[in-house]
């Protein structure tokens, strides 16, 4: 683990993530609010990476997350199923967007603050970005696309070209290549700007009314064995006791993170989600099945492995403090 | 420097101070980095350049080095039993059944020459892929139309080890963790388009298949299709042979070193009537098929080429 911090003097700052919050904030529709540097360095360590960002690469990445042409019909991006508007994630329980229409097996989740995130998908099963992009590309009910037919069309497009030779000089427009951009792009995604956030660094619109603070306590009082630190999430893999555990019929009931640990303590284990952004994340769980946050705490307060015992009170505070963790700006700065 | 020092600095106040003033600071950042980048650019162009001379540089080592360093092969045969590996020949395995290869691969990495003192001299970028296999179509996600012509891959050549005593050889079957866990790393002939890395749910489950094994299996039991695949990091197995005896290598002296891969020991041991698919969900499979592998070869010889 490494923190991201670039020591200046006796202070210690973020500067890799500010950085990263200006970069990506440039650029673009003219519409686009007023840039603001959203500081992270009241959330833990990242862990390190191989492929530090650069501003070419991140902007090459950005290209490759909205070009359809990274599926086999040239209609589907990254994009389609990880909307800017809804914090990246697409508003239906389970998408059939893709290149099959088939319904796929889990919730298409938000992307964000993902450069903390060492292990993607819902059960972890790829060990980080770089790896896993190749995963929805080449899924057949997803983006469907080759490796080698992606390659040769954005290899054909001088503009792309140009953008590989800025990101990754001399190497020309790789596999290797697009792993890596879109990677550093899904690593710019910081979203770190919400009250709560400006409430934590003492900025000015960051109050917070008297049922959020509530809430907060409650969220840090019993959430927080699972919704951990300032990212919200433990980044861990927990069965929550949801029943039936799939919402498809035919899956293996024990799947979940054990379809990578092969362990049978990891059955129907599912990855902690943030509890960033929710307002625009809708459904929840791994595949969607709660459509409102009272659904969702009205599942932990039925008691089980996961049980939360929250009075009606508690449950409003909850819910209000929850709010108080949407990110307009992180939305609205990647919107298209 | 001095530019890199200024954008420090300016990002450190920029972390520091409140929001009226950040607008200017961004304002001047976002100025100072737009000259950057013109200079990246043109430093990329420099780069290219750069890139075709340190090709040229190292073609020209590498023939250097086959006059200072002795050429070393590895050979590393498919075998069955006393014979050479013939594809689709059904070969006698146990319980009256035969087996008829179509295809085996695996990934050769990680070969290092061994000193007296047990110490190791790696081969840098020692990544290959050893092959017997037809023709067969790019599958990467799903399968397209470019083809991978039929290849029978089973000797390496290296000349990046200095002379001296060597009393054995290692190398791995598999892919070390590092790369295996990140496919857009690159090393030696890692690819991700040889049809090692995204078959059977692969991709969505570790990055490199370490070894691939198809066969048509006919017998009393029936027919069917033996597919072997392994390849998580716990499937990564290290093969350590000594030599026969010490060998002397010298400048611009070819050796071979000769290691039968043994198909015969490896059926035997996996047993295909009984585990017809090993995948990605069978973990116990998959380290019963990484030990066998392992345990196929066998040093035949180490010594200068007459």
């Amino acid at each position: 683990m490494t923190h991201i911090r670039v020591v200046i003097g006796a202070g210690a700052l973020a500067l890799a993530l500010v950085a990263t919050a200006v970069l990506v904030g440039r650029g673009g529709a003219a519409a686009r609010p007023p840039r603001r540097v959203a500081r992270a360095d009241h959330f833990p360590p990242a862990p390190a990476t191989r492929s530090p960002a650069t501003r070419a690469g991140i902007e090459l990445g950005r290209r490759l997350f909205f070009d359809p042409r990274l599926s086999a019909n040239d209609r589907i991006s990254c994009a389609t199923c990880h909307e800017p508007a809804r914090a990246f994630s697409d508003g239906v329980a389970r998408s059939a967007r893709g290149i099959s229409g088939a319904t796929l097996a889990r919730n298409a989740p938000g992307l964000a603050n993902l450069a903390w995130v060492e292990r993607l998908f819902w059960d972890g099963g790829a060990k980080n970005l770089e790896s896993m992009v190749l995963g929805p590309i080449q899924h057949p009910d997803e983006m469907g696309e080759t490796v080698a037919r992606m390659i040769e069309q954005l290899a054909a497009d001088p503009v792309m070209r140009e953008a590989f030779a800025r990101a990754f000089p001399g190497e020309g427009v790789t596999p290797s290549g697009v792993m890596r951009a879109l990677a550093q792009y899904l690593r710019s995604l910081v979203s770190a700007d919400s009250r709560y956030d400006r409430h934590v660094r003492g900025e000015a619109g960051g109050e917070l009314a008297d049922a959020e603070l509530r809430g907060l306590a409650v969220v840090r009082a019993k959430c927080a064995r699972c919704h951990a630190t300032e990212l919200f999430t433990d980044r861990a893999f927990h069965d929550i006791g949801l029943d039936p555990p799939s919402a498809l019929p035919d899956e293996d009931p024990r799947r979940g993170r054990a379809r990578v640990t092969f362990r049978a303590a990891d059955e129907r284990a599912f990855r902690t989600p943030s509890l960033r952004n929710l307002s625009y994340t809708a459904p929840y769980m791994h595949d969607g099945r709660f459509a409102t946050l009272a659904e969702v705490l009205a599942h932990y307060r039925r008691g089980g492995v996961a049980g939360v015992a929250l009075t009606d009170d508690e449950a409003d505070d909850v819910i209000a403090f929850l709010r108080a963790l949407d990110d307009p700006d992180f939305v609205a700065r990647h919107a298209r | 420097m001095r530019r890199a020092l200024s954008l420090i600095a300016i990002l450190a106040t920029a972390a520091s101070c409140g929001d009226n003033d950040l607008q200017a600071e961004i304002d001047d950042l976002t100025a100072q980095l737009a000259t950057t980048e013109a200079e990246l650019a043109q430093t990329a162009q420099q780069r290219d350049t750069f890139k075709q001379e340190r090709d040229a540089l190292a073609g020209a080592l590498a023939a250097l080095e086959a006059k200072v360093n002795p050429v070393i092969s590895l050979e590393v045969p498919f075998v069955f039993g006393a014979e050479a590996l013939e594809l689709n020949k059904a070969y006698p395995v146990a319980g009256g059944d035969t087996l008829s290869f179509r295809e085996v691969r695996y990934w050769l990495t990680g070969v290092a020459l061994e000193r007296p003192d047990h110490s190791f001299v790696d081969v840098p970028d020692g990544y290959y892929l050893v092959e017997a296999r037809p023709e067969q179509p790019l599958t990467n996600g799903t399968e397209s139309a470019l083809m991978l012509p039929a290849t029978r891959r089973e000797a390496i050549s290296f000349t990046s080890i200095p002379s001296g005593t060597y009393v054995g050889i290692r190398f791995h079957i598999g892919v070390d963790p590092a790369h295996n866990d990140d496919l857009s790393r690159t090393a030696g002939e890692l690819h991700t388009l040889k049809n090692m890395t995204s078959d059977n749910g692969w991709m969505w489950f570790t990055s490199y298949i370490f070894t691939k094994t198809r066969a048509d299996l006919a017998g009393p039991g029936g027919a069917a299709v033996v597919s072997w695949d392994n390849g998580s990091n716990d499937d990564l197995r290290e093969v350590h042979l000594a030599f026969p005896s010490a060998i002397e290598t010298a400048a611009a002296v070819a050796y071979k070193v000769r290691v039968k891969a043994d198909l015969e020991t490896l059926a035997d041991a996996v047993a295909p009537r009984q585990r017809v698919v090993i995948g990605a969900g069978t973990p116990g499979d998959r380290s019963l098929l990484a030990d066998a592998f392992r345990d196929m070869f066998v040093l035949e010889s180490a010594a200068a080429v007459p």
